[in-house]
C-alpha cells in the first residue's frame, strides 16, 4: 500500500515529515517498505546569468556564453538554444551535475571551444516537455542558488508500507490516518459523511452479500480527471483510465471501499447481487477472461453475469470516457467467499485484496457519498437517485477485557486510563466496569480471533513494545521430550563424518526425476506439483544423487580430490528417514606418498567409524556383498546385524557414473541413522590384564572366494576367554599359490585374566583354529 | 705446595686445549689415575704429620675434586658434540610438506544450528523434530491459516500430490508445524525447539526454495509466561549467538499463529546501530518472527487456553550464518562447492564456548 504525504494530510493534521511518519507506522506495525521523492531527478542544477553570448566561430547554430554560476569567475558554456542570449537568467547545470535519465555532465569542447556545463531546458531537467530553447527563469534567487530551491516544484513523497493480512482496515489513507492519530502522531480529520438513500428496486440473491448500495448518476460530461487526482494516482502507481474509474480508484485508496461504475446505458433492467452459472465466461476490466463456477459471486443485469462481486468488473458494461449516465456501486461482501474466488480463479485485484481481508461494513455509504460528490465535482454530474438494501446485519464483536491480563500475559503494566484511552482512539467503545473493560470491537478490524490477546496487541503496539521489560523466565524441569536421539543421531553423525575428514554438504531435498528413479524414487507421489524447475521436481530416495551431482559440479571446478558428506532425510511413501552419505572420488599427489588414488577400503573405514559413534562394536558387525542396483555389483556390500542392514557400500555402479557424466571410480556409501540408532548397544565391559599377551601369526592357502571376514570370525571365535584380537594381515596370490586360491595371513592376540598362558593352553587354541579353518573352509596351513 | 698449584693449573690449562675424547682421558690417567701426579700427593699424605696432613689433606682434595669436574664437563662436552655431528649428517628438510590428512569440516548451517540449539537447551529447550512432508492442517488450518486466509498467498508453497486418504500436502514452509506436534503430545509447561529445513516455492538472490529455520515454543499455566519472558529469551538468545550484549527492536507484527505478534531487530552488528550499507542505513537488521501463541493454536494442539499460556518464535538460519560468518551469498549454502566448505565450514572439534 502506497500513499502521498500530501494525501495523508487531508486526513491527518499533522506537522511530522515523512521520516517521522515513518517511523511512527513502524512501531505500530505497518512496516514502512520505502520513502520515495518523486519529481525532479537531477542534482547539481544552478540558478545562472548568461552575461554575454557570441557566436560559435566554427558553427552558426552554436553560441558560446559566458555564465555567472554565483562563482568568483563566470564559466563558458556552449549552446545551442535559439533564445540563449545575453543578460538572461537560466538552469545550469554544472559539471558533475546528474540529469534524468543518470546522465552526467562533464567538461568538453565542441568544435574546439570549451563547455563547462549545460544550460537547460524544461523538458531536460525532466519537469515538463517544453524544449523550444532553454529555460528562461524567473527568480531573484542568488546566483549559483541550487535549482530546487530556488523554483517551486512539484515534488511527493511517496510512502510504501507492507501491510500484514490482519490489518485490513490499513488499507487506505483514512485508515492509515486513524492508526497514526490513535498513536498520537496528529489529529484525525473525521470523514464520515453518508448517504442518503431510497428503497432499493435491485435484489440481493446471495448469502455472500450482505449490503449492497448503486446510485444512478446522469448527465455526466466526461471531463478529464483533474490534473491533482491524477497526480496523486499516479505517485501510488495507479494509471489514470477515465474520470469515473479513477474516481472509484481514488474512493478505495482513500477510504478502503472498493467500488465498481457502470455505464447505465449498457446495463439492462435492475443489477442483482447472485451466483454465477457454472462455466460461464466473464472478460474483466483487466483484460483477464475468467470461466465461473457456481460457487462464484457475480454482479448481473437482465442479460446476465456483468461482473466478479468484489475481485473485478465486466468489459461489456463499465463505464469509460463516453459514458453519460452511469451506475456507481459500493457493497460488503463477505471475505472468505471473495478469497476462495479470488484464489480459484487466481485472480489479483486491488478490490479482492481488501474484500478478503476485509473491508469496513460501515463504509459503503461514506465511499459511495464520497465518490458521489466527486462525480458531480469533476463530470458535472446530477444524482437520479440513491438506493441501498442490507441483507443482513452486520455483526459486532463485544467482549470484555481483564485489565490485569495486560500484565500476566503481555507482562507490563499500565494505568487503566491509558488502556482505555488507547482503545477508544482506535474506535473500540469502552464501558468500564472496575477490573474488567466492556469492549465493542469496531467493525473496521476483521481479524479479532485472538480474544483478549487480540486487544492487548492493540493497546502494546500504540504503547510500543520496548515499553514491556525483558526477563528470563525460571527453569522449569525439563518434560519427558528425550532429544538425546536427535542430537546423537543427527548432530554426531554429522561431526563423526567431518572427523573422518569430509566436508560436509546441504543439497537440496528434491532432484531431477531421472536421479530419482535411478536410485528407487520417482514415484508419483513423490514428485512436487509446482517445482520451480524440472531438475527439482522429485523428493529425493536416497542422499547419493545430490552429492553425485556436487561431485560433478566440483570436478567441472577443477577440484580432483572430492570427499563429500551429507546427513539428511530421504523420502518415501513411508515418511522420511535420517540418514547420511558419503563419496569419496578421485586423489592427490604427495611427495611421500606419490600419486594417491581414493579407494573403497578408506571409504569402509569411515563407514565403520560412523557406526563406531554410534556405539556399534565393530567387530561384531557383519559385512556382505549385497548393496542396490546403483552399486557396482562386484564391489559393493552392506554392514549390519544380521538381517538388519545398516550401511551400504561400495564403488558406483559405472552405468549410473556415466548418467552424472562422471568418469573414473566413485567410491559411495549410504547409511540408514534411524536403524542405527534404533538398537541400543550395550557398553562392553573394561578390563586390563596384568599378564603378558601371546601373539599368534598363521598363514592359510584358501579358496579365493571364501571372505575374509569368515576367516576373521573363525580365527577370532577360536577361544571365547582368550582370544583379545584377530587381524588380517596379508592377502596374496600369485607365485607358489595355486590358480583359484589366495594366501591369507592373520595374527591372533592371546591374554588372560588371571595367569600367564603355558604353552599347552596356547597351543590348544592355535590348534583349534587350524581344525576349524579346515573344517569350515578347507583352509590349509601354510608352513 | 707449589706442586699443588702447578699441578692444578697444568690440569686446568691442559683441558682447555684438548680436543677429543682420548686425550681428555689420558689426562684423567696422568692426573687422577692409580698412578696419577694428584693421586700421588695424595698417597703422600699418609707420611706427613696430623696437623699438616689435615690442612694439606683438605687442599688436595679440593683440587682433586675440581680438576676431576672439569675433566667430566669437558668429556661430556665432547661427546654431546660428537653425537651432534653425526646427527647433523642425518639432516632432513622439515619445510618439506606435512602428510597428507585429510581435515573434514561441518557445514556452516549445521554448526550455526548447533550454537543455537546449545543456546536454547541452556534456557532448558529440548529438541523436537517433524516431517518435512507435512498435511496441509498442521502446515497450515492447525496454526490458524484456514484456506481462505490470505496469509496462505504469502507462503509460496510446494504442493505434492494427495495422499492416499485425501490428506492435502505440502512442504511444509515453516518449522511451526513442530508446534503443533509437540503440543499434541505434552502437556505445559514445556519448552521445545525445532530446527530443520522449510521450503518456499521462490528462487532469486534473496531467496532459496530451501532454506532452514529454528522454531521456540514455551507454554506454561496462565500467568506464569508472558509476552516479558518471550523478551528475556529472544535477548539471551541473540547475545549469546553473537557473543556481545546487542540492543533489540520489537515491531507489532502479524502472524496468524501468534497474537501479539512481533518482528525483531537487532542493532545493526557491522555498525552497531550508526547505520550502513547492510542495515541500509537503518541501524537494524530483521532477524526474528515471534509473539504469544494463539488460542486457536493452543486449542489445535489440544492445550486449554484458559489454563496455558507461552510463545513461540522463528528464525532463518541461513540469515544469523550469513550475519556472524560474512557469508554475502544465500545461494553458496545449497552449492557443495568443496572451497566454499573448507572456507565457511568449521571444525569437527571445534565447540561452542
Amino acid at each position: 500500500m502506497k500513499f502521498t504525504m500530501t494525501w495523508l494530510k487531508k486526513h491527518l493534521k499533522t506537522e511530522a515529515t515523512a521520516t517521522e511518519v515513518a517511523e511512527m507506522l513502524n512501531r505500530i506495525g505497518l512496516e514502512v517498505a520505502a520513502i520515495e521523492e518523486t519529481g525532479p531527478d537531477f542534482s547539481g542544477v544552478v540558478v545562472g546569468h548568461i552575461i554575454t553570448r557570441t557566436q560559435h566561430p566554427e558553427a552558426d547554430k552554436l553560441g558560446v556564453c559566458s555564465v555567472d554560476v554565483g562563482e568568483s569567475e563566470p564559466v563558458q558554456i556552449v549552446c545551442g538554444a535559439p533564445n540563449a542570449r545575453d543578460n538572461l537568467k537560466v538552469a545550469v547545470a554544472k559539471v558533475g551535475a546528474v540529469l534524468p535519465g543518470d546522465f552526467k555532465i562533464k567538461k568538453s569542447k565542441l568544435r574546439g571551444e570549451t563547455s563547462n556545463g549545460m544550460i537547460c531546458s524544461v523538458r531536460e531537467l525532466g519537469l515538463g516537455t517544453e524544449h523550444e530553447g532553454i529555460w528562461e527563469l524567473e527568480t531573484d534567487a542568488p546566483l549559483g542558488t541550487d535549482l530546487k530551491d530556488a523554483i517551486e516544484i512539484d515534488s511527493e513523497t511517496v510512502i510504501e508500507i507492507e501491510v500484514t493480512p490482519n490489518r485490513g482496515d490499513a488499507l487506505s489513507v483514512y485508515g492509515i490516518a486513524r492508526d497514526l492519530a490513535a498513536a498520537g502522531l496528529g489529529e484525525l480529520i473525521t470523514d464520515t459523511s453518508e448517504i442518503t438513500s431510497e428503497t432499493a428496486d435491485f435484489d440481493i440473491a446471495h448469502e455472500g452479500c450482505s449490503y449492497l448500495a448503486i446510485a444512478s448518476l446522469k448527465n455526466i460530461e466526461n471531463k478529464q480527471t483533474p490534473e491533482w487526482m491524477k497526480s496523486q494516482l499516479e505517485a501510488i502507481g495507479l494509471r489514470s483510465i477515465n474520470p469515473l474509474a479513477d474516481i472509484t480508484n481514488y474512493v478505495m485508496m482513500d477510504l478502503g471501499q472498493p467500488m465498481h461504475s457502470y455505464d447505465a446505458s449498457k446495463v439492462s433492467g435492475a443489477l442483482k447481487v447472485t451466483s454465477a452459472t457454472a462455466g460461464e465466461k466473464l472478460e474483466g476490466l483487466n483484460d483477464e477472461t475468467y470461466t465461473l463456477s457456481s460457487e462464484d459471486m457475480v454482479i448481473a443485469d437482465d442479460t446476465g453475469t456483468v461482473g466478479l462481486a468484489g475481485i473485478v468488473g465486466g468489459v461489456s458494461t463499465s463505464a469509460d470516457e463516453t459514458t453519460t449516465t452511469a451506475l456507481l456501486e459500493a457493497a460488503t461482501f463477505n471475505k472468505v467467499r471473495i478469497a476462495k474466488s479470488g484464489q480459484r480463479l487466481q485472480a489479483i485485484t486491488d478490490s479482492r485484496y481488501r474484500f478478503e481481508r476485509g473491508v469496513d461494513a460501515k463504509l459503503p455509504r461514506i465511499a459511495l457519498k464520497k465518490a458521489i460528490d466527486l462525480a458531480q465535482e469533476i463530470c458535472g454530474a446530477e444524482v437520479v437517485s440513491v438506493q441501498e438494501k442490507q441483507a443482513s446485519a452486520t455483526e459486532i464483536l463485544q467482549l470484555d477485557f481483564e485489565l490485569s491480563f495486560l500484565k500476566s500475559f503481555g507482562g507490563v503494566d499500565m494505568p487503566k486510563q491509558e488502556v482505555v484511552d488507547s482503545l477508544t482512539k482506535l474506535g473500540f467503545k469502552v464501558e468500564d466496569k472496575g477490573d474488567v473493560l466492556g469492549l465493542t470491537v469496531p467493525t473496521h478490524y476483521h481479524i479479532f480471533d485472538g480474544g483478549s490477546q487480540d486487544v492487548v496487541e492493540e493497546i502494546l503496539r500504540l504503547k510500543g513494545y520496548d515499553a514491556i521489560p525483558a526477563i528470563l523466565p525460571e527453569m522449569i524441569p525439563v518434560n519427558a521430550l528425550d532429544d538425546a536421539d536427535y542430537f546423537h543421531a543427527d548432530r554426531g553423525a554429522r561431526r563423526a563424518l567431518a572427523s573422518a575428514g569430509y566436508l560436509e554438504a546441504i543439497n537440496y531435498s528434491f532432484i531431477p526425476q531421472k536421479h530419482a528413479q535411478s536410485f528407487g524414487g520417482g514415484q508419483d507421489s513423490l514428485r512436487i506439483t509446482n517445482p520451480i524447475t524440472s531438475e527439482m521436481s522429485d523428493m529425493r530416495p536416497s542422499l547419493l544423487p545430490g552429492l553425485l551431482m556436487a561431485v560433478k559440479k566440483n570436478v567441472a571446478r577443477s577440484e580432483s580430490h572430492i570427499r563429500l558428506a551429507e546427513v539428511g532425510h530421504i523420502y518415501t511413501d513411508k515418511g522420511q528417514t535420517l540418514k547420511a552419505a558419503g563419496v569419496r572420488f578421485g586423489g592427490f599427489k604427495h611427495w611421500q606418498a606419490g600419486s594417491v588414488k581414493e579407494d573403497l577400503f578408506a571409504l569402509k573405514a569411515d563407514a565403520i567409524a560412523l557406526l563406531e559413534s554410534f556405539g556399534h562394536d565393530a567387530t561384531k558387525l557383519q559385512t556382505d556383498d549385497k548393496a542396490p542396483e546403483w552399486f557396482h555389483p562386484g564391489r559393493s556390500g552392506s554392514i549390519g546385524l544380521g538381517p538388519k542392514r545398516f550401511v551400504y557400500f561400495g564403488e558406483l555402479h559405472p552405468a549410473v557414473a556415466k548418467s552424472f557424466g562422471l568418469k573414473g571410480r566413485v567410491y559411495i556409501f549410504e547409511a540408514d541413522l534411524d536403524a542405527m540408532s534404533a538398537i541400543k548397544v550395550k557398553p562392553k565391559k573394561f578390563e586390563l590384564s596384568q599378564y603378558q599377551a601371546v601373539n599368534r601369526d598363521f598363514a592359510f592357502l584358501v579358496a579365493e572366494d571364501v571372505p575374509a571376514e569368515k576367516l576373521l570370525q573363525t580365527l577370532r571365535g577360536a577361544d571365547k576367554e582368550l582370544v583379545k584380537e584377530a587381524s588380517l594381515f596379508d592377502v596374496y596370490q600369485g607365485e607358489g599359490v595355486p590358480a583359484g586360491f589366495k594366501s591369507v595371513a592373520m595374527s591372533l592376540t592371546l591374554q588372560a585374566m588371571d595367569r600367564t598362558l603355558t604353552d599347552d593352553e596356547i597351543n590348544k587354541v592355535s590348534d583349534k583354529v587350524v581344525a576349524d579353518m579346515s573344517k569350515r573352509y578347507e583352509a590349509e596351513l601354510r608352513s | 705446595m707449589t706442586d699443588l698449584h702447578q699441578l692444578k693449573t697444568e690440569s686446568l690449562d691442559a683441558i682447555t686445549q684438548i680436543s677429543t675424547v682420548a686425550e681428555i682421558e689420558e689426562l684423567r690417567v696422568s692426573m687422577l689415575g692409580k698412578k696419577g701426579k694428584i693421586t700421588a700427593l695424595m698417597q703422600g699424605l699418609k707420611d706427613m704429620e696430623p696437623e699438616a696432613r689435615k690442612t694439606f689433606g683438605a687442599e688436595v682434595n679440593a683440587v682433586k675434586t675440581e680438576v676431576a669436574q672439569a675433566i667430566e664437563s669437558k668429556k661430556q662436552a665432547l661427546e654431546t658434540e660428537i653425537l651432534n655431528q653425526k646427527l647433523l649428517s642425518e639432516k632432513i628438510d622439515v619445510t618439506l610438506p606435512a602428510a597428507p590428512k585429510e581435515v573434514g569440516k561441518l557445514h556452516p548451517l549445521s554448526y550455526v544450528t548447533e550454537e543455537i540449539e546449545i543456546i536454547l537447551a541452556r534456557m532448558g529447550f529440548s529438541a523436537a523434530k517433524g516431517p518435512e512432508i507435512e498435511s496441509d492442517y498442521y502446515n497450515f488450518t492447525a496454526l490458524n491459516i484456514p484456506e481462505e486466509h490470505p496469509a496462505r498467498q504469502d507462503h509460496d508453497t510446494f504442493y505434492l500430490p494427495d495422499a492416499e486418504d485425501g490428506t492435502k500436502r505440502v512442504l511444509r514452509t515453516q518449522t511451526s508445524a513442530v508446534q503443533i506436534r509437540t503440543m499434541e503430545k505434552h502437556k505445559a509447561p514445556l519448552r521445545v525447539m525445532g530446527a530443520g529445513r522449510v521450503y518456499r516455492c521462490d528462487s532469486d538472490l534473496t531467496h532459496t526454495p530451501q532454506f532452514h529455520q529454528v522454531e521456540g515454543l514455551a507454554l506454561d499455566v496462565k500467568g506464569k509466561i508472558t509476552f516479558a519472558h518471550l523478551k528475556g529469551v529472544l535477548q539471551q538468545f541473540m547475545d549469546s549467538y553473537f557473543e556481545r550484549h546487542l540492543n533489540m527492536r520489537y515491531r507489532p507484527s502479524y502472524f496468524p499463529f501468534t497474537e501479539p505478534s512481533t518482528e525483531v531487530d537487532i542493532e545493526c552488528i557491522f555498525c552497531s546501530g550508526k547505520g550502513c550499507r547492510v542495515c541500509k542505513d537503518t541501524g537494524w537488521i530483521e532477524v526474528l518472527g515471534a509473539g504469544m501463541v494463539h488460542p486457536n493454536v493452543l486449542k489445535a494442539g489440544g492445550q486449554n487456553p484458559d489454563e496455558v499460556q507461552g510463545f513461540a518464535f522463528g528464525a532463518g538460519i541461513e540469515r544469523l550464518a550469513m550475519l556472524k560468518y560474512g557469508i554475502n551469498d544465500l545461494r553458496f549454502f545449497f552449492e557443495s562447492h568443496q572451497s566454499f566448505l573448507k572456507h565457511f565450514g568449521q571444525s569437527a572439534v571445534k565447540i561452542r564456548r
